[in-house]
């Protein structure tokens, strides 16, 4: 949903921005400059103080859902570790210590803890849903380990993809996790 | 107008006018890029990877430095009313451009080199093109950015030279000063770009360098996240300087054509120097999904990202509102781009500041919702200004046909944008050299279907540059000749 939205107000802005613009450039008739400057600096004034509260309290909603590792989290009912590699993943989990050949299996509802990183250049770690859209990614670079924690929530297959480019293979890089 | 004018020499016209037609002809043909790789994602021509994706390399390299050094071209020509900044060395940045643009043409369609634009360390030294090619595209971004730092130096050189160090940033209209000698909205905007251009390519200088050894002593190894912080601090900020170049020659020249002053006060003051600390520091946003970087940094990427829109739309914006509002407007071609340009523009911030929002990055980052946004305040926004300031030089009186080509490029742009935006809303990825693979439900068909309907209006963006294209013909012979 937060897609759609973020898509839905980006359209209202785009349309309400070309409305204003064509009705600023169309006003008639015309008048000497001194005539508009206290109009439109009133404007000004109210919408300043629109704007910045509108960012304001949209930056302290939005910026403690932010999906970095929190200490407070409900502690992971697994924990994967993932490694990008030209161009495949590797999901290591938590029973085996070589990595796994079938699809992972994770439980549904529960988050699960992913240790991601990346064994030659940047890739892009990304769980889509089974019915499209993105649940959530990371990215995976050489070096460092990004924790992304995600709940599943409902069964299915959920499709890896390289979301950062990284060569020629980039586009075929996938994965699968079951969620059960 | 309240400024002394100086007619520019007709050498300095013809220069200008040379680095229009350059600009315009490999804008033509990077647009022509981009519509074989749209095409190709529709499937409706098959290309192999390695030749696509040295495209899009060559494609987002050539857009944003082409268009950078367009702006800084006409922001030159249009100092020259204020300012003195040497034409021996635009001529020398004009053939170092050539140089640096024909190496990295052969780096990546003749050696494949392809990491993208960003060349996202360490995937340029990885063996999948040959060595000398991504050597020869270091190289010639090196030339690229030495190219660009002079210019930049110069037009600042030269704006102290006028006004003084001190007052370049209009610090005095923040006293509430009226200086005797007005600072010109245009030197103020022009300054507050360059100076963090300047800045920046030097950082990105450090990082060509780095490459450079690691190209020569492939044994080197840097820090991966570093060198992405640091590329994009350098690139983040001379795609976003870019676009303030347009709006200073919004400023600069709307008043010709509403016949109304736009003046440097205190207001625009604080908003441009406020714009200089944000540009600066909302490149973070491209970090978001980096979870290792500092939290920290992050808020100050959303932060910035955020304000950056206080001074664009209650200043720039407001300030456009009082040229035409109730004027006695003369929409000739040029304010008609320039104007439609601000509206792209601020679409284009819109769309930019969603994304900015780091728990809507999470859905967005690297879909297709990222060139949607900067597609749409480069090619609806800037390209737009940019197109207006080179119309003005070169064929100012050839109206019918630059007119109708907007009309047709607009539609074109628009609909060529929808496509990428509706892509991101549906998680399409972005830089993929073919959407047939992808397992997700629906989605390798979204993909191709909106790369084709993108294709169509694509050729409706070049049908519109051929009648803009059209219209500097007809005008240019006489702005040849013409001081």
């Amino acid at each position: 949903m937060t897609v759609l939205y973020a898509a839905a107000f980006t359209l209202i802005g785009a349309l309400a921005i070309v409305l204003v613009a064509w009705v600023v450039a169309t006003r008639h008739p015309a008048v000497p400059a001194e005539q508009v400057g206290p109009l439109i600096y009133r404007v000004r004034r109210v919408y300043f103080f629109i704007l910045l509260t509108i960012l304001v309290a949209t930056l302290a909603l939005t910026l403690p859902r932010t999906p970095y590792p929190r200490g407070q989290q409900e502690p992971p009912a697994m924990t994967l570790t993932v490694d990008g590699v030209m161009w495949a993943w590797r999901v290591a989990g938590p029973d085996t210590s070589s990595r796994p050949a079938g699809p992972v299996i994770v439980p549904v509802g529960k988050p699960v803890r992913f240790e991601v990183g990346a064994l030659d250049v940047n890739h892009g770690f990304a769980v889509y849903r089974p019915d499209g859209g993105i649940l959530g990614q990371t990215q995976a670079m050489p070096g460092y380990h990004n924790v992304l924690t995600l709940t599943f929530p409902a069964p299915g297959t959920y499709r890896i993809l390289c979301l950062e480019y990284c060569g020629l293979g980039h586009q075929t890089m996938f994965s699968s996790i079951e969620a059960r | 107008m309240t400024h002394s004018t100086t007619v520019a020499p007709l050498p300095a016209k013809r220069m200008a006018m040379v680095w229009a037609i350059t600009i315009v002809v490999v804008f033509l043909v990077l647009v022509l890029l981009g519509l074989v790789m749209r095409l190709n994602q529709a499937t409706a021509i098959a290309i192999p990877p390695d030749r696509f994706y040295s495209i899009m390399t060559l494609h987002g390299l050539g857009m944003a430095g082409t268009l950078f050094i367009g702006g800084v071209a006409a922001i030159w020509y249009r100092s020259l009313r204020y300012v003195q900044p040497s034409l021996a060395l635009f001529r020398w940045i004009y053939g170092l451009v050539l140089a640096g643009t024909v190496g990295l043409i052969a780096a990546t369609l003749l050696g494949r080199y392809g990491p993208g634009w960003y060349m996202l360390y360490p995937l340029p030294f990885v063996q999948l093109w040959p060595h000398w090619s991504t050597g020869l595209a270091i190289g010639s971004t090196l030339v690229l950015g030495v190219a660009w730092l002079l210019g930049q130096l110069d037009l600042l050189r030269a704006f102290a030279a006028r006004y003084g160090v001190g007052r370049l940033l209009a610090w005095d209209y923040l006293r509430g000063a009226s200086p005797a000698d007005p600072l010109p909205p245009f030197i103020l905007i022009a300054t507050v770009s360059l100076l963090a251009g300047a800045l920046t390519t030097v950082v990105g200088a450090v990082v060509l360098l780095l490459y450079l050894f690691q190209w020569f002593m492939p044994a080197l190894r840097f820090d991966p996240l570093l060198l992405k912080n640091m590329m994009f601090l350098f690139g983040h900020t001379i795609v976003n300087i870019t676009m303030y170049l347009g709006i200073a020659l919004v400023y600069e020249r709307l008043p010709e054509y509403s016949g109304r002053k736009w003046s440097t006060n205190r207001i625009v003051a604080i908003a441009w120097n406020a714009t200089l600390v944000f540009v600066l520091t909302a490149f973070f946003h491209h970090l978001y999904m980096d979870f290792a970087q500092p939290g920290a940094v992050q808020m100050i990427g959303q932060i910035a990202s955020y304000l950056s829109a206080v001074p664009a739309t209650a200043v720039t914006l407001f300030g456009a509102a009082t040229q035409v509002y109730r004027a006695d407007m003369r929409w000739k071609f040029a304010p008609l781009a320039y104007y439609t340009g601000l509206i792209g523009w601020t679409i284009g911030g819109l769309a930019a500041v969603v994304d900015s929002t780091i728990a809507i990055n999470i859905y967005f980052h690297n879909t297709l919702w990222v060139p949607a946004h900067f597609h749409t305040y480069f090619l609806a926004g800037f390209v737009l200004m940019l197109l207006a300031a080179f119309h003005e030089i070169a064929a100012p009186e050839a109206q019918r046909w630059a007119k109708a080509g907007l009309t047709i490029f607009l539609i074109g742009a628009y609909g060529f944008l929808t496509m990428f935006y509706v892509g991101g809303e549906q998680g399409v990825p972005r830089r993929y050299a073919s959407y047939t693979a992808i397992p997700v439900e629906g989605l390798a068909n979204t993909g191709r279907v909106l790369a084709l309907v993108a294709a169509f209006f694509v050729v409706l963006v070049l049908l519109g540059l051929a009648g803009y294209g059209v219209s500097l013909l007809q005008g240019w012979r006489r702005s040849w000749a013409e001081a």
